[in-house]
């Protein structure tokens, strides 16, 4: 009855709660310790909010609990955006009354604004919240320079996505606003197309910055300024993601990569249309420290990690420990890719590198179906990667090696580790993704 | 716990509610009570005089030990039980849920013993059921639900529905 919440309108919802009818009863009290307790049970999501919205209004003390949560992650859509700016934003002048509810805004997500919004309405939101704000999600069509000097006061800022901004940015306005983001930790750059054609850019990255995501106009000269000054990068910077950057070339990503390198333990590359078969051959060497990769099988051909492990002479019962340390692969298209060609990479040559136990800590390997991996004889060697697949967790399982702890389903055999939950959890998957 | 294992440990202990009546429980049914446990270790081995519980009626209490009872196998209460995983749903078992089917009064008032004596399962059943039962309500009918006196005044009630209107169902 409960899980079905969301599929009844909500008032059939009925406890045989029956409301005290005693005359002269005194108010119920709960402290506002409990109170927030039965606050945490009612979700930050679009229904979950109305519910919010109604406990504030029960009392001075419940109104107090909640205003909190409803103001620190807002769920904006539609005609909801403007009332909430109206609420924020009560006037244009800065010295008019301002709302304290302002404060409380945490994250703002204005991806769902398309329509309702305006650049001087997105630069007023910031200006009010700066104080509190942490997570800032920038809207498609209303986000431009107005916005910049609003934003670089948002210290607080450690999300900042401006992957859906369309309008062409200046790469200046952006460096000189990172700047002064000193708690950022995850930055997305818009997919715009914007041509960078300014002064040298001074990119000083924030010094906590952990996920960045490249697209848009980076090529060329951007992405030579960045790898004139790789000490810019702070060593905390782990997760790259570079996408819709439809000039960037193999040699400046391949030599952002190097410079980037030892961190990284998550790559995500696809949609570069410049990029050709074989250009992606040596990410695994490149950055040795990878755990996680998600790339366009158009970048790689059959030579893909053919120098892995580095030392190729050595053989024997050893070679499982100079294994790459990737665990997760997910394998797309970006539509550029040969499934015709004699050089295609294939089922059959990822089993080659998980057999050999040069991908010897992979676990988890998702491909899409445009692959055409899941297609003829191919479907066979599937079955052979995903049986590979089993034999090395097994091996790993009972040799206690890479993720298996000595104390990791002490005792078990690993047919009864993989019948329990945790067993069942850890165990090595291969999928294909539909209609992608 | 080897040690305590040697100890012979009663099986009984009593309880005196804040309407002096003397309760005789299993103590581990009784011990899924934080403070009743701490309390017991603080006593010592004896266990036999009774433990004054001043926050709690016969009734109420009574209502708590036949949760603890249906519960006294559960694995014990963890730090990690602070966790998000356990924010995640209001999904309540189907025991609990009737269990919780009792007049709003009585309900808070589980609530208010769940919180006093340290029973985190069931506050958390109890919020969970309290959250259920505001789910879809409008702010009036949460207040007759509950029992909660209004105490805005109305141009104050009508400020905060006009700031929070971006929040209302729609």
């Amino acid at each position: 009855m409960f899980r079905s919440e969301h599929l009844q309108p909500p008032h059939s919802y009925d406890v045989p709660v029956l409301p005290s009818t005693a005359p002269g009863r005194l108010s119920s009290y709960l402290p506002d310790e409990i109170l927030l307790e039965i606050l945490s049970h009612l979700p930050q999501t679009p229904t979950g909010q109305a519910d919010i919205n109604s406990f504030c209004l029960v009392s001075r003390q419940w109104y107090d609990v909640g205003i909190t949560r409803l103001y620190e992650r807002p769920h904006l859509i539609g005609s909801g955006y403007l009332c909430f700016v109206r609420t924020i934003c009560p006037s244009i002048l800065p010295h008019i009354r301002k709302s304290e509810l302002a404060s409380l805004v945490k994250t703002l997500n204005l991806r769902h604004i398309v329509h309702q919004g305006s650049k001087s309405i997105t630069a007023r939101l910031l200006a009010r919240t700066k104080a509190s704000l942490e997570e800032f999600v920038a809207p498609q069509a209303s986000f431009a320079v107005n916005c910049w000097a609003s934003l670089s006061k948002c210290t607080q800022l450690r999300y900042l996505d401006l992957s859906l901004v369309s309008e062409a940015i200046s790469y200046q306005a952006l460096a000189r606003t990172v700047r002064s983001l000193h708690e950022l930790t995850d930055l997305f750059l818009p997919r715009c197309s914007a041509d960078y054609q300014d002064a040298a850019l001074s990119m000083t990255w924030p010094p906590k910055l952990r996920h960045l995501q490249l697209s848009g106009g980076i090529h060329g000269k951007f992405m030579q300024d960045l790898n004139k000054q790789p000490e810019n990068f702070p060593p905390t910077l782990t997760q790259l993601n570079v996408s819709h950057a439809p000039k960037v070339c193999a040699a400046d990503l391949l030599e952002l990569l190097g410079n980037l390198s030892t961190p990284l333990t998550k790559l995500e590359i696809v949609n570069l249309p410049q990029l050709r078969e074989g250009s992606l051959n040596e990410v695994l060497n490149i950055c040795p420290n990878l755990v996680e990769l998600v790339f366009a099988i158009d970048y790689i051909d059959f030579g893909f990690a053919a120098n892995l492990p580095q030392s190729k002479a050595a053989g024997g019962p050893d070679l499982w420990m100079k294994s790459h340390p990737l665990q997760r692969l997910k394998i797309l298209t970006s539509g550029g890719h040969h499934p015709e060609s004699d050089f295609y990479f294939t089922p059959a040559d990822l089993w080659d590198y998980v057999d050999k136990r040069w991908l010897g800590r992979l676990r988890y390997v998702v491909v899409a179906d445009s692959t055409a991996w899941n297609e003829g004889e191919w479907a066979q060697e599937m079955q052979s990667l995903f049986d590979a697949l089993v034999n090395l967790d097994k091996e790993n399982f009972i040799h206690k090696r890479w993720h298996y702890a000595p104390d990791i389903g002490k005792g078990l055999s690993y047919l009864n580790w993989r019948k329990t939950q945790k067993g069942d959890d850890m165990a090595p998957s291969l999928s294909m993704l539909k209609w992608i | 716990m080897a040690a305590t294992t040697s100890i012979e440990t009663p099986q009984k202990i009593l309880l005196t509610t804040s309407d002096n009546v003397e309760l005789k429980v299993d103590r581990d049914v009784a011990e899924r009570s934080i403070l009743i446990k701490n309390l017991l270790e603080d006593l010592g081995g004896e266990g036999t005089e009774a433990i004054p519980i001043p926050n709690v009626n016969e009734a109420v209490m009574k209502k708590v030990l036949e949760w603890c009872e249906q519960h006294r196998k559960d694995a014990p209460a963890t730090q990690d039980d602070d966790s998000d995983s356990r924010k995640k749903s209001t999904d309540i078992d189907e025991w609990d849920q009737k269990f919780m089917q009792v007049d709003q009064e009585m309900l808070f008032e589980i609530i208010l013993a769940a919180n006093y004596l340290d029973i985190k399962a069931l506050l958390d059943v109890g919020c969970k059921t309290v959250a259920n039962m505001i789910k879809g309500k409008s702010p009036d009918e949460i207040r007759k639900t509950f029992n909660i006196q209004n105490d805005f005044t109305p141009e104050e009630e009508d400020q905060i529905r006009r700031e929070n209107e971006w929040a209302e169902d729609r």
